[in-house]
């Protein structure tokens, strides 16, 4: 399909309000937060509740006999959807777990170090630091990052952390590196690929956080070929929350464990391992199903096209409602989400300390959510776009940060009573 | 407190037996003989579950960073006056595998420790421990050898004779931590859980009580029992949707464990730690709020009181069909899950050793119940679990069921045998 046909933020298609209800959003409310928790289509909600009656209709009979082969069935289509073979795949809740579950099962023995990014995600942060925390000498590498920067600059940092570790010539080695294919905050598109390539040049395991990738941007493994990567498919693929998929390669297999050891330990091999964690309601895991039948319906291209152009065109908006910018002069470093500056005159304000002010204003009197927070001195809000979302709602998130700044702002000028100064 | 006798009983079954069909999900024509093994939940149930995943979705980010943390700390609350135990001793995890796991990972295991398990517990736990002895230097397995029948006396010498076995050793390693089933899986027997707790925490042990099956069983008083941890399933015997489980960790020991999966509040206490477990469904977990309603229209005594008199009666019933016993003489060792024997006369039935399956794809296809067999003792037997919406005549038809099955099994060695 030729570009100028996909639907775009001017020409919609089958996206913007129209597709509200297909969703559960009450009247009056916008999801601007996509990217932290999700949602999903009342279809694939169906898939789900589809699933999780069969389960009832007769619970031995699906646990012994048909749960096995309709996450199977489940990861073969993930396999097809993102180009590996589907035994490399296991469905696990969330990115939380996956990483968990690649961490805690490597041996890591004193002298390893783990590289990460100053801007990864909190979790996956502390998981290295509890590795760190229960083995003798294992060190992290930390590399720090301050958007925006060009996908070559990314390249050079990491590499450049690497190389200051080699020099050091201590006999310690960076086994691992925990990368994000696209951060959490702020959202950057990062150069998979050349991180990949260059620290797998060096012997560094590389793990991919892609969190954020499936549903986002087309996700190719067999061209990436990570040696971990974990995505969420509750994020941007649309199912229910608590379905992600990891990816370990065969060679790596026998050493992972799930983080719940059950009884296929040692006797099953990995897909076993994997299949089962225990009694639980897999209908989330198998709504995976749903999600990509729905999206079938208008194709990955037209889907992504048109969430990127209109996080690309609605944070340019923003940025010239609110008279600043948005982070990353470089629309390939935009997926679906788009950083943009809030124009506060005190980043040390009391009530922009902790994020509770913030959710708080903007639920109970706006209800909306965008989630703020600081980098590299400024403030700066990370807006989602979405298929059920237009320009206009963009506009309207524009107005709706340039009143409360605007409050905030006012406070700043007036001088406040701290107490709590930093 | 109603007297025993008022108490709900298959001959009197008040509100229970098949009136309660209509309130739960199964389909006509079939029968649950196994909520044992996977719990199931009623409509009600299964709607406020709905009810809580359309909540979620009106505003994700209202559920997911305010109102989720008081629900599931009000969830706790519940749980702490329903276990008797304080909210800040619980965590709510998916299911007694992760909470294993949880505990068993996250204690330092250092050389020379040793694990004392039961050879009736858990596959799952088991393996847990094995992962642990296979990846930590010197921690190792002492094992109960337990066959049953055998009474709660004799059960608690085994204990104790395993445990002056060790000592006796004088090797330097010591028995860092016991496992002890509440209600075992299969075979499905109560344990003496009070007493033994008591014997081990006087021995210096650790005591991790396996309560999988405890929750909505039998009354669980977790200050009169006092464990160092304990772990109990709600979606088995509570009725909450699957994948909804509670562990508890006393205070003390609870700067040194943390969750299977470590998230952005690592080393910010117990509560933070296990308050959030990263983006999931929730649903489950709040459906046990849900349950605990529908539980109390009829109260947890006249539940507890009609289910286990069922299991009882209906096991004698079966075993009177099949010209067999029940696996322990004893009332008190029989809590919802009876145990009884099955008459096939060759313990290596080539049919059964060819295809382990042949008697779960038999019941599924031609009968349209289950029950699971297992082998204990060089005898097999099968574990039935009574529920609220079962009555004596279900027991009488699954016995007739099962003599057919074993009947037909025995003819065909019969036939096939070579002289």
């Amino acid at each position: 399909m030729t570009p100028s046909l996909l639907p775009t933020p001017t020409h919609p298609g089958p996206f913007g309000h129209k597709q509200r209800k297909n969703f559960f959003f009450p009247e009056g409310f916008t999801q601007f937060n996509h990217g932290s928790y999700g949602t999903f289509p009342r279809a694939v909600q169906d898939n789900m509740m589809k699933w999780h009656n069969q389960a009832e209709e007769n619970p031995d009979r699906w646990v012994r006999l048909d749960l096995r082969p309709a996450l199977t069935q489940v990861r073969s289509q993930l396999a097809s959807f993102m180009n590996c073979d589907k035994n490399e795949l296991a469905l696990v809740q969330n990115t939380t777990v996956g990483v968990n579950t690649v961490l805690r099962s490597l041996d890591f023995q004193p002298g390893d170090c783990i590289l990460q990014l100053s801007t990864g995600y909190v979790s996956v942060d502390k998981t290295v630091h509890y590795i760190c925390d229960s083995h003798k000498n294992v060190q992290i590498v930390e590399v720090p990052i301050t958007m925006p920067l060009s996908d070559h600059e990314i390249v050079y940092q990491v590499e450049k952390a690497v190389q200051q570790h080699l020099a050091k010539n201590d006999s310690s080695r960076i086994r691992i590196a925990m990368i994000d294919w696209i951060s959490s905050v702020p959202a950057v598109v990062h150069p998979i690929k050349a991180l990949t390539d260059m620290l797998k040049s060096y012997n560094i395991l590389v793990f991919i956080d892609g969190a954020h990738a499936i549903g986002q941007v087309p996700v190719d493994l067999s061209y990436i070929n990570p040696d971990f990567f974990i995505t969420n498919c509750h994020k941007w693929l649309l199912s229910v929350r608590g379905s992600a998929v990891l990816y370990v390669p065969k060679k790596y297999q026998s050493g992972i464990h799930p983080t719940a050891i059950q009884g296929d330990y040692k006797t099953g091999g990995f897909e076993l391992e994997f299949s089962w964690n225990g009694t639980m309601d897999y209908s989330t895991m198998l709504s995976v199903e749903g999600a990509l039948e729905f999206r079938k319906q208008y194709g990955e291209e037209a889907i992504m096209h048109y969430t990127h152009r209109l996080a690309v065109e609605g944070g340019q908006l923003m940025a010239d409602i609110l008279g600043t910018n948005v982070l990353t002069p470089y629309e390939h470093q935009v997926g679906s989400m788009v950083n943009v500056r809030l124009p506060i005159k005190d980043v040390n304000h009391p009530k922009i300390a902790t994020p509770d002010y913030l959710i708080k204003h903007l639920l109970d009197k706006y209800n909306l959510f965008a989630p703020s927070y600081l980098h590299g001195g400024y403030f700066w809000t990370r807006v989602s776009s979405q298929i059920y979302l237009e320009l206009k709602d963009f506009e309207r998130l524009g107005n709706v940060w340039k009143e409360v700044i605007a409050e905030l702002n006012s406070e700043t000028d007036r001088g406040y009573d701290d107490g709590t100064s930093q | 407190m109603t007297h025993t006798k008022d108490l709900p009983t298959p001959a009197n079954p008040g509100p229970f037996g098949h009136a309660q069909r209509k309130n739960f999900l199964f389909p006509e024509g079939y029968t649950q003989f196994n909520h044992g093994s996977f719990g199931t939940f009623p409509k009600s149930v299964q709607d406020a579950m709905i009810e809580w995943h359309q909540r979620a979705e009106r505003n994700p980010d209202l559920w997911m960073r305010r109102d989720l943390y008081s629900s599931l700390k009000q969830l706790r609350t519940d749980l702490g006056d329903f276990l008797n135990c304080s909210a800040d001793e619980l965590a709510l995890v998916t299911n007694t595998t992760q909470g294993a796991n949880t505990i068993i990972r996250s204690l330092d295991f250092q050389p020379g420790d040793r694990i004392l398990q039961f050879s009736t517990g858990y596959v799952s736990v088991d393996k847990t421990v094995e992962y642990v002895c296979d990846t930590l230097d010197d921690v190792k397995i002492v094992q109960v050898p337990v066959t049953y029948p055998i009474s709660d006396e004799d059960l608690l010498k085994k204990v104790e004779e395993t445990v002056e076995a060790h000592r006796q050793l004088k090797d330097g390693s010591r028995i860092r931590l016991a496992i002890v089933d509440w209600i075992s899986s299969v075979p499905s027997i109560l344990h003496p859980v009070h007493k033994l707790v008591d014997y081990l925490q006087g021995e210096g042990i650790l005591v991790f009580v396996d309560g999988a099956h405890s929750i909505g069983q039998v009354p669980v008083d977790l200050t009169a029992l006092h464990p160092d941890f304990y772990i109990t399933n709600a979606h088995k015997w509570l009725f909450s949707v699957r994948g909804s489980a509670v562990l508890y960790v006393a205070k003390r020991h609870q700067a040194k464990i943390h969750p299977t999966s470590i998230t952005g509040d690592y080393k910010k206490g117990f509560d933070a730690e296990f308050a959030w477990s990263g983006t999931q469904d929730y649903s489950s977990l709040m459906s046990i709020s849900d349950a605990l309603k529908f539980r109390k229209q009829y109260g947890e005594d006249a539940i507890i009181n009609y289910t286990h008199r069922l299991a009882v009666e209906g096991g004698a019933a079966i075993a009177k069909i099949l010209g067999t016993n029940t696996l322990t003489p004893d009332d008190h060792q029989v809590a919802n899950m009876v145990n009884i024997r099955l008459p096939i006369h060759d313990f290596d039935h080539p049919t059964l050793k060819e295809n382990p399956n042949y008697i779960m794809d038999l019941m599924f296809d031609k009968f349209n119940v289950f029950t699971p067999a297992f082998k204990h003792d060089g005898k097999w037997w099968t574990r039935v679990s009574a529920q609220i919406y079962l009555e004596l005549s279900d027991f009488v038809r699954l016995g007739n069921i099962w003599k057919e099955v074993c009947d037909d099994l025995n003819a065909l060695v019969l036939t096939n045998s070579r002289q």
